[in-house]
């Protein structure tokens, strides 16, 4: 058994204390440990970001993250998204944008979405395309999670 | 049957006005699950007691496997079983029955399965396989597929010893006599190469055991279950009724979730060996190694036309890369030749195919299913022609475009065709004409930056295209003394939505809304008989399932307001959750209170499928 550590963060709003093994990712102590499975494993290496999640507000891989090095910091996941008003638009807007198909890319696309629409609430097509380029789709085209992204920014404008 | 008393129909509240679901944008039914990450995949299910399954794969490409050791991993702690081929029965799995799932004799392929372990975890799993010794002997190796039926080639197959997996032919006309007659022909090879799915979700499966009855649940991502039924039954050696198959959602398909592949019966054997749930999934490195790709083709195309545009034949020469073990995949040149035939008006066709074997990566089926080869190929050989005919790509095409009416060689009648208006329409939007002209005319320019437009076209089969010996589709209907209806489908969800478009076509038809209606359609011990989710046909053969079920129901229905009022069922439709008036929309009783005043009133049926 690999050294564990007791490590304490901010989980979707709660307090959350874990003993991990030192070697663990953030995507194994999420799914396996914590039973959030919203987060996926598409590759395992930071290419795909179908784990995507917020770590202190910004993206990042879950599978690139040591699990310890979430030790008190503040950790946002899709389940976190899904019970949040604010995010509620952008869920909204994918649904309605027919941006989900098989869908095992669709929670890293909306926590990325999230990201990109908190550091720039008004993006361009470009600069949505550029936010995204780190989450891979194998259904879609990306053209309806684009549209989705950019539906999102308008809606949450209205609501502003 | 007799009631109480007769229903005066309800002049008020007034009807709402009918509204149709047909034409609407309605949400997939899915989306919001999926958009809140609580759709749960393969990935994400664990079932008590579950052990981790990992496979040993070779690293040779072709090579005699001397012996296996496995002591050393037998003997970890919290290893729980360790198969190689001496465990299992000798039986190969894929339409050609040559892919053992542990491979005994011999290795054929870099991503060979050659034994397989059952432990407390994947990383126990994982170090019980560095504990396995392997002692190979090297065979010659076939990397060419244009090598594999030369004399003295390498033997991949020994029950094949001239390496054709298999091979197809089709003829109509008499090529020679289009070619005599051509003013103009041409000759190409066409070389397309790999391309794997790389479905986002990895592929996964969980055999599970029933220790009492000796019943299989297997919760697997296939495209087809039924017919996984009957296939894990054979090579199994069990009775199919025996075998459940749960489907979770599918994280992408795209064609690589048709055929059976190693893993999954390797998992069924791990399971049976330890007598608890066995669990496995590829990493992603695994998925590219050892998932099936798109085979890669070497089309040999000759066609030729008259001066003035009139094509007058087609010969196409295939050979497929088959990899070492034959998939579904290899039946593509059946879609391949009907492209050949048939895009286009060809008045003499001929086609031969052969898919060989070699110790390249195994090929399977995926989305296309060979037509992408044949069409890119035949188009890109179009413009060839055009070009040695001085005509307009575009012209040269429309004068070739087939028309309502007519019949192509191959037997396939065009009811209506909109091949000439998707042309022309495809050509005004992208302003083709003028582009292709100019952009040719300046190909020879000095700079390194060139322009090209180019136009290609399609011909595709959909809504069943009877791959199988039978196509077809059940439903059940089950209305609840509430009015609400769960549809019970064999047609699977891939995420293209089908779960919407049939739930659309119920409710439609009831005058429910949409969220009146659960769909059941991921076990088949619930759910009626389908071939698979495959060859855009859900939407035309399950869709029409739904709908005949959803008619006799709502018949079933109107006939029992009717005996309510005294009004004829020809006088009563469904809408909004009410039994209204045809004409007018009067509201007579309410759906639920009416399906609440049936119980077991019915006559009871023998629900077929």
């Amino acid at each position: 058994m690999p050294l564990q550590r007791e490590i304490e963060f901010t989980l979707n709003g709660s307090r959350a204390r874990v003993a991990v093994p030192v070697t663990a990712t953030a995507l194994s102590m999420l799914r396996d440990q914590l039973g959030l499975t919203g987060t996926k494993y598409g590759c395992g290496e930071g290419e795909c970001g179908a784990c995507t999640i917020l770590l202190d507000g910004a993206s990042v891989n879950a599978c690139l993250l040591f699990a310890v090095d979430c030790d008190g910091r503040s950790v946002t996941t899709i389940e976190g998204l899904a019970r949040d008003d604010t995010a509620k638009p952008l869920r909204d807007a994918f649904v309605r944008a027919g941006a989900v198909q098989c869908g095992f890319c669709t929670p890293g696309f909306v926590v990325q979405g999230k990201f990109l629409l908190e550091r720039n609430p008004h993006p361009d097509e470009a600069q949505i395309r550029r936010g995204i380029e780190g989450n891979l789709c194998r259904c879609t085209g990306y053209r309806k999670i684009i549209d989705a992204i950019a539906d999102a920014a308008t809606a949450l404008d209205g609501n502003r | 049957m007799h009631y109480e008393s007769k229903v005066e129909p309800r002049e008020t509240p007034p009807s709402p006005p009918r509204s149709s679901l047909i034409g609407q944008r309605i949400p997939k039914l899915d989306a919001p699950d999926k958009t809140s990450g609580r759709t749960r995949y393969i990935h994400d299910l664990n079932l008590p007691g579950q052990l981790y399954g990992k496979i040993l794969r070779t690293d040779r490409v072709h090579a005699r496997i001397v012996s296996i050791d496995t002591r050393a991993a037998r003997a970890l702690p919290g290893v729980h079983a360790v198969l190689t081929a001496a465990d299992l029965p000798r039986r190969g799995i894929g339409i050609n029955k040559d892919n053992p799932p542990l491979k005994g004799d011999k290795v054929r392929s870099p991503r060979d399965e050659i034994a397989a372990v059952a432990a407390e975890s994947e990383a126990l799993a994982e170090q019980a396989l560095r504990l396995i010794r392997v002692e190979y002997e090297e065979l010659p190796t076939l990397f060419d597929p244009r090598r594999a039926r030369l004399p003295g080639a390498p033997v991949i197959q020994e029950s094949k010893p001239d390496n054709l997996s298999i091979g197809f032919d089709y003829a109509h006309g008499d090529v020679d006599a289009g070619a005599a007659e051509s003013d103009v022909i041409v000759e190409d090879t066409y070389a397309l190469h790999y391309v794997t799915h790389c479905c986002m979700g990895v592929s996964g499966i969980i055999a599970d055991f029933d220790d009492n009855s000796g019943n299989l649940t297997l919760y697997s991502n296939t495209q087809v279950p039924f017919l996984h039924k009957r296939e894990f039954a054979e090579v199994l050696e069990m009775d199919p009724s025996r075998i459940r198959i749960i489907q979770p959602p599918i994280g992408g398909g795209f064609g690589s979730k048709l055929d059976i592949y190693p893993f999954e019966p390797i998992v069924v054997y791990l399971a049976r060996a330890t007598r608890r749930p066995v669990k496995l999934l590829f990493t992603r490195e695994e998925e590219f190694i050892a998932s099936p790709t798109r085979q890669p083709a070497l089309v040999r195309l000759r066609s030729g036309a008259k001066r003035d545009g009139t094509l007058t034949f087609r010969d196409m020469d295939v050979l497929l890369d088959n990899g070492a073990y034959t998939s579904w995949g290899a039946t593509i040149p059946f879609v391949m030749m009907q492209t050949a035939s048939s895009l286009y008006r060809v008045p003499h066709c001929r086609f031969h195919s052969a898919a060989v074997y070699t110790n390249n990566p195994t090929a399977g089926s995926f989305r296309g299913y060979g037509n992408l080869q044949a069409t890119f190929a035949i188009e890109q050989q179009m413009d060839r022609l055009a070009e040695r005919l001085g005509l307009d790509p575009l012209e040269f095409r429309l004068r070739n475009a087939q028309q309502a009416g007519e019949t192509t060689g191959q037997g396939m009648h065009f009811k209506s065709c909109g091949f000439r208006e998707c042309l022309e329409t495809a050509a005004r939007a992208s302003d083709y004409v003028r582009k292709q002209a100019e952009y040719a005319a300046r190909r020879d320019d000095a700079g390194p930056v060139k322009r090209g437009i180019g136009l290609a076209s399609m011909l595709h089969v959909g809504g069943g295209a009877k791959i199988y010996p039978s196509d077809g589709c059940g439903t059940i209907l089950k209305l609840d003394d509430f009015g609400h209806v769960t549809l019970l489908t064999g047609a699977s969800e891939i995420g293209q939505g089908s779960e919407t478009v049939l739930a659309q076509l119920v409710c439609e038809e009831l005058g429910v809304p949409m969220t009146a209606v659960t769909v059941v359609n991921n076990d088949t011990e619930v759910t009626p008989w389908d071939v698979g989710v495959h060859a855009s046909r859900t939407t035309f053969i399950a869709g029409n399932s739904a709908l005949g079920a959803a008619r006799l129901a709502k018949e079933k229905i109107l006939n029992a307001a009717a005996a309510l009022t005294d009004l004829e069922p020809t006088q009563l439709d469904l809408t909004g959750g009410w039994v209204v008036r045809r004409d007018g929309d009067a509201q007579v009783m309410t759906l639920d209170k009416l399906l609440r005043s049936l119980h077991f009133k019915d006559k009871a049926e023998l629900v077929v499928t």
